[in-house]
This record gives structure tokens, sequence and C-alpha cells, in this order.
């Protein structure tokens, strides 16, 4: 068997869905879904929540961003598991912001800016990567999975 | 989806959740946080048993709550905190600043050791 018949493939799903808070919860299901499979798979029980979490800030983020003029947005959502990685990636053609390298101060009694810090927090990585020459902003979350192989047979 | 009960015991108004309080819910439970503010109650217990996820905005409006009833004097508590928004108290060290307990009846209790709310 060659190398690249060997090489496990990764698992890869996009959904394109409008800019809205009300679609986030149609693609969290889906996050949700493969963080519960990861789970079988021996992740810990905190990991999906640790997930989803970060993944419900980044998608608040971005609908908070709405593009001057642009009246109808969409958000391609790209969630990848690779064998040691599961990576989230939201693209969208909205307005740039900046994304602090610095983890912010954390104040537990502060009534907003806490979306970066649960990001930052629950996540290995993050990155965005503003729009040029026709490529969309793009925020990339990865994570690290410790046990998880994304095709293993064994899992539950 | 966010739903929510409300139900009065002596000087505390017990709050339950149900579903999602975030950035799509939060402000459906603002009308009935400032009757309650503008009332003076002097204690609210939010009983989040059945409230599966909580995200920043959720945050923000119980951290504005505890902050409002303290400033006239009661207090914030919170009963049944598990699964994902235990995660996110947790990471927010919330649960440091804010009184949790493991049943209503025992957030109930330590009010009734407390010192009556000021006027």
């Amino acid at each position: 068997m060659s190398n690249a018949m060997k090489r496990k493939r990764n698992n890869r799903i996009s959904i394109l869905v409008p800019c809205k808070l009300a679609s986030r919860d149609i693609v969290g299901a889906l996050v949700r879904h493969i963080c519960t499979r990861l789970e079988e798979c021996g992740e810990p029980e905190e990991f999906g929540y640790q997930v989803i979490s970060a993944f419900n800030e980044a998608f608040n983020n971005l609908t908070s961003h709405g593009g001057e003029g642009i009246t109808e947005r969409d958000i391609l959502v790209i969630v990848e598991v690779t064998e040691g990685q599961l990576i989230i990636e939201l693209q969208d053609d909205g307005d740039t912001f900046n994304l602090s390298e610095e983890m912010p101060a954390l104040d537990p009694l502060s009534e907003s800016g806490m979306g970066l810090y649960i990001m930052r927090s629950f996540m290995n990585e993050l990155d965005y990567k503003p729009s040029s020459e026709g490529r969309a902003n793009a925020l990339r979350m990865t994570r690290d999975l410790k046990h998880a192989r994304p095709d293993e047979s064994q899992c539950s | 989806m966010l739903e929510f009960t409300q139900e009065t015991r002596g000087n505390s108004v017990i709050i339950s959740l149900k579903g999602q309080l975030d950035a799509i819910t939060a402000g459906t439970i603002k009308p009935t946080i400032e009757e309650l503010i503008s009332a003076r109650t002097p204690y609210i217990i939010l009983n989040l048993i059945d409230l599966s996820l909580i995200d920043s905005s959720g945050v923000g409006a119980i951290v504005s709550l505890f902050k409002r009833t303290r400033a006239q004097g009661g207090d914030t508590k919170i009963a049944h905190l598990n699964k994902q928004p235990r995660e996110v108290f947790h990471l927010l060290r919330l649960d440091k600043a804010i009184s949790i307990f493991d049943s209503v009846d025992q957030a109930l209790e330590s009010i009734k050791s407390s010192p009556p709310a000021t006027e």
C-alpha cells in the first residue's frame, strides 16, 4: 500500500449559513455532534462544552461586525478533524476586526468583553486573517485532541 | 430558546431558566429583571437546573443582576450550576464571586441566615 493510501483522511465538513445569530444554533448542533463523537473516542466530558462555548463566541463576534452596505451576508463554517486537532474556521465578508494577540485581563464581574477570553481559553490556537485579494475574513480556532482518532473503529 | 418562570418565597424570588441564556435570548429576560430591581426585590435565586447553554451575553446579564441586587443591599445566588454553564462560570471565576448552591433550598437556607437587606 502506498503512503498516500495509508494516510488517514481528514474529516471535513463545510456549511454556509446566513450571517444571523439565529443561524448559530444550526451550525452549533453540527459542532456539538462532532464533539460528542470525539468524546466517545476519548476526549473528556468538558471537551464539548468548551468547544461549543468558543464556537458560539466566535459566531457572535462575526454577526456583530456587519459589513456596511452589505445587506445579506453569509458565514462559511468549516469543521475539520485531523488526527490530532479539531479545527473550526469561520469565513465572512463583513467588517474586519482586530483580534488581540494577548489574553484579555479577566474581570469576573465584567458585563461584556469576555468572548475573546472564552475563545482563547478553551481553544489552543486562535488566528484571524482579514480579507485580502478576494479572500474572505477567516477566524480559525484549533483545539488539540488528546486521545481521539477520527476514524478509529473501536470508538463507541 | 429561553423559557423562565418565577416564584416568590418570602423575601426571595426564584427564577428558573430553561434552555439557552445567550446573545439571542438574554434580552427576553431583561423586562423581568427590571421589574424585580424596580420592586427592590432583595434576594434573587437563579435556578439553572434546566439551563443547557450560556454565552458571554448571558453571563453579562447575570453579572448585571448580581451587581444591581448587591447595590440595593440584597444578593443574587445561583442554584444547580451544571455542564456547559458550569465550565463557563468556572473559567470566568464567577463561582468565586457569586454564591453557588447545589439546590434552591440550600440557596434559600443561606438567605435565612443572612442579615436582612437594607432599604
